[in-house]
């Protein structure tokens, strides 16, 4: 091969190559609770901050009865935090990233799809007892991640993932968790 | 009976309209140094592809010791050693690698620095070719056609881009390479060079072996004296009709 | 057992191309080019998406530099009369193109082979341990393809008296059309034999379409590594065939499994005979090219 046809076939190669190395992955560079004077408090961690094609990221959630009263929880899909997403804010009906968690696939209500998940909306109840908490490990599937950026925690499929009510003739109150994840894609070059 | 070392019966090369070679008869003995000489575009690289199997004949027969040239090449070529004309080496291959592929495929027990030795390119032996001369490719070309002691050595062309060094150099070959019984074919166009050498000759001109015998023997035909050269007898026998200056163009 | 007479030419091609340093540039840009996990591939493959970048390696990239680096082989020894010395040893002149051949094919094996151990030990480090026999088979399919390349290009330089010629036929014809194109082409030829129009995403389950697909030999060689890899039975690369079989996706891809759902597949589509594609490319092109260049005028 000559000078000429060299530095032609790498130039094409390289320039072609700048999308080709596998699809992104990211890192779940941060995540940010709000503080929130609800009886609830979520406590989210990253404990595998890498979303890489051959493992999934995964946040621990942990939600909090911090009052002195037992708190009774109503939602859909899986008991107590339900089917969960991450939104970007955009205008779409469900949120952009379906949370995966185990108990999906234990439980008959919810019904996970390769590009979306379908839910019974039969009610769930149950009682968080005063100063208890109860976690759950959700993943981030890279799949699902189009592209990076700062995401709220919310119901994939409403925004409101649970409600909730301090007493059997109180109202139902809506939970709106504050938390922010934010997303950042890996680069192959260092 | 050995056969003659190179032998054509009505050896014709046509391209299109152009008769590049009509008619070739002509017979070189075993052990005979014979010039074919004759000016550029007379035939003489013609004939010599034809030998080599480098182009098919369009007509006629040839005998390369005793082998068809063109249907027997592997037993032709074991026992041929050819230094070709207008070539060019392998840029990024050393001296060495060259007569390595020569040996190798005649398997030869020669030793790659002899050879390079006897036409003075034992220094450039790992150089690669691409960095050589034009007279250093010839003298490598002239290192690989010796390869497996050949029983014809075929060289055309041979004193083409050679200082009077490597001239006296090809010299030198052509003679220890006859005693050593080995039949010497070349070509020339460069007339000066090839009475002390040749045993006989063949005049080609225009496609035609117009003459053919010992330097004295042409001499007498052509009715010149003792001391006239090729190029007399060339320029008698085509009647000045060539002329000496496209002779030795 | 002595080694054939055309092995010190295949040697010396073999060195040639070693000593060039567009042979060696090839190494890192196919580790770079094969190296392309996508998620639904490693959730098809698991481990053995590894062996998936060896495919990959070889499929656009690979042809494109073996091309390249063959093309001229015989037509440029031809022009500058270093083809004398060759023609000029105890050997016929097919000798000289299985030689060249051979050799070239080892030249350019070399680098491809640098890349895989590459390629290797970066997806077996990611990915984990991926089946050694199936990276093995995908490696030695890939290296009969380098062959089949080589033997191509080989052929068509050893039949052209112009070098331009031989690169319009071996860019232009063997590689844009047979080796690039070949989807776009092949379909369009079956649409014009059958006048059956095809959706690319949902194509018919037509034995004639795949098999017109499978004549191509980068089709091929991908039909027969897919079957390795334990895939599917389609010409296309890993990465598009799994996307295809993924429920809930498509792209443009045709898949023989995903098309025939459930009905009987010709024979004639079982991925061996893919194989049997390939090599016929390998021999077929250099026996006519052979017959023609044991005829002509070489110098």
């Amino acid at each position: 091969m000559n000078r000429r046809q060299y530095l032609a076939v790498s130039t094409a190669a390289l320039s072609g190559l700048a999308g080709c190395l596998g699809e992104p992955e990211y890192t779940i560079s941060s995540v940010e609770t709000g503080d929130d004077s609800h009886p609830l408090a979520l406590d989210v961690t990253a404990v595998d901050r890498n979303i890489a094609i051959e493992s999934p990221g995964q946040l621990d959630i942990t939600l909090r009865n911090t009052g002195t009263q037992d708190v009774i929880i109503k939602n859909t899909g899986v008991w107590p935090l339900g089917v969960l997403g991450l939104d970007s804010g955009g205008e779409s009906v469900s949120a952009d990233i379906l949370l995966l968690a185990d108990e999906y696939a234990e439980a008959d209500t919810v019904e996970v799809r390769p590009n979306g998940a379908s839910k019974d909306n039969a009610p769930l109840t149950g009682t968080l007892a005063a100063a208890e908490s109860i976690q759950r490990q959700y993943e981030i599937d890279g799949r699902r991640v189009s592209s990076a950026g700062a995401y709220t925690l919310q119901g994939y499929f409403d925004e409101v993932p649970l409600s909730y009510r301090t007493g059997q003739n109180a109202d139902w109150v809506a939970y709106h968790p504050s938390v922010t994840v934010t997303l950042t894609e890996q680069s192959m070059l260092p | 009976m050995t056969p003659p070392a190179i032998e054509t019966d009505g050896l014709s090369k046509q391209y299109g309209d152009v008769v590049a070679l009509d008619e070739l008869n002509m017979t070189v003995a075993q052990g005979e140094v014979y010039g074919f000489l004759g000016p550029n575009g007379a035939g003489k690289s013609t004939t010599i592809n034809l030998l080599m199997d480098y182009i098919k004949p369009t007509s006629g027969t040839a005998r390369v010791l005793g082998h068809d040239p063109w249907n027997d090449v592997v037993a032709c070529h074991q026992r041929v050693g050819i230094c070709p004309d207008r070539f060019e080496t392998y840029e990024s291959l050393s001296a060495r690698r060259h007569l390595e592929l020569v040996i190798d495929t005649k398997r030869a027990d020669d030793d790659p620095r002899a050879l390079l030795e006897r036409v003075g390119l034992a220094d450039a032996i790992e150089r690669p070719a691409g960095e050589f001369s034009q007279g250093m490719e010839q003298r490598l070309a002239l290192a690989m056609s010796l390869v497996g002691e050949p029983d014809l050595l075929i060289l055309d062309e041979p004193f083409t881009g050679l200082d009077p060094h490597g001239v006296a150099l090809v010299r030198d070959v052509v003679e220890a390479e006859s005693e050593r019984g080995a039949t010497v074919f070349f070509s020339s166009h460069v007339l000066g060079q090839v009475d002390l050498v040749c045993d006989r000759v063949g005049i080609l001109y225009e496609g035609d072996l117009i003459a053919e015998g010992t330097l004295p023997a042409l001499r007498d035909t052509c009715d010149l004296s003792s001391d006239a050269t090729v190029e007399d007898i060339f320029m008698r026998l085509t009647d000045g009709s060539a002329h000496a200056g496209e002779v030795d163009a | 057992m002595a080694l054939p007479r055309w092995f010190p030419v295949a040697r010396k091609e073999a060195t040639t191309l070693l000593k060039s340093k567009g042979t060696w540039i090839l190494a890192p840009l196919l580790v770079v080019w094969g190296y392309g996990p996508t998620y639904i591939s490693w959730d098809t493959l698991g481990p053995d998406v590894t062996v998936g970048f060896v495919q990959v390696a070889g499929s656009l990239l690979l042809p494109l530099c073996v091309l390249l680096l063959t093309y001229r082989s015989i037509i440029q020894e031809r022009t500058s009369g270093s083809l004398k010395f060759l023609l000029g040893l105890p050997l016929t002149r097919t000798e000289i193109l299985i030689g060249k051949v051979f050799g070239r094919s080892v030249g350019a094996v070399v680098p491809f082979a640098v890349s895989t151990v590459v390629l290797g030990v970066i997806g077996g480090f990611k990915f984990g341990l991926f089946s050694p026999l199936r990276f093995i088979g995908v490696f030695l399919v890939t290296v009969l393809y380098i062959a089949v390349l080589v033997s191509v290009a080989t052929a068509a330089s050893a039949v052209t008296t112009s070098t331009v010629r031989v690169t319009a036929v071996v860019f232009g014809g063997f590689f844009l059309l047979l080796t690039l194109g070949w989807k776009i082409v092949g379909v369009r030829l079956y649409s014009a034999v059958t006048g059956n129009p095809v959706n690319p995403l949902d194509p018919p389950a037509d034995g004639l379409l795949f098999a017109i697909l499978r004549l191509s030999p980068g089709r091929a060689y991908r039909t027969v590594t897919n079957w390795i890899l334990g895939l599917a039975n389609s010409g296309g690369q890993y990465t598009s065939v799994a996307t295809v079989l993924y429920p809930g996706h498509s792209v443009n891809e045709y898949v023989v499994d995903a098309a025939f759902s459930g009905q009987p597949v010709p024979a004639y589509l079982h991925e061996s005979i893919a194989l049997v594609v390939l090599l016929l490319w390998g021999v077929v092109p250099l026996a006519l090219a052979s017959y023609r260049f044991n005829r002509g005028d070489l110098a």
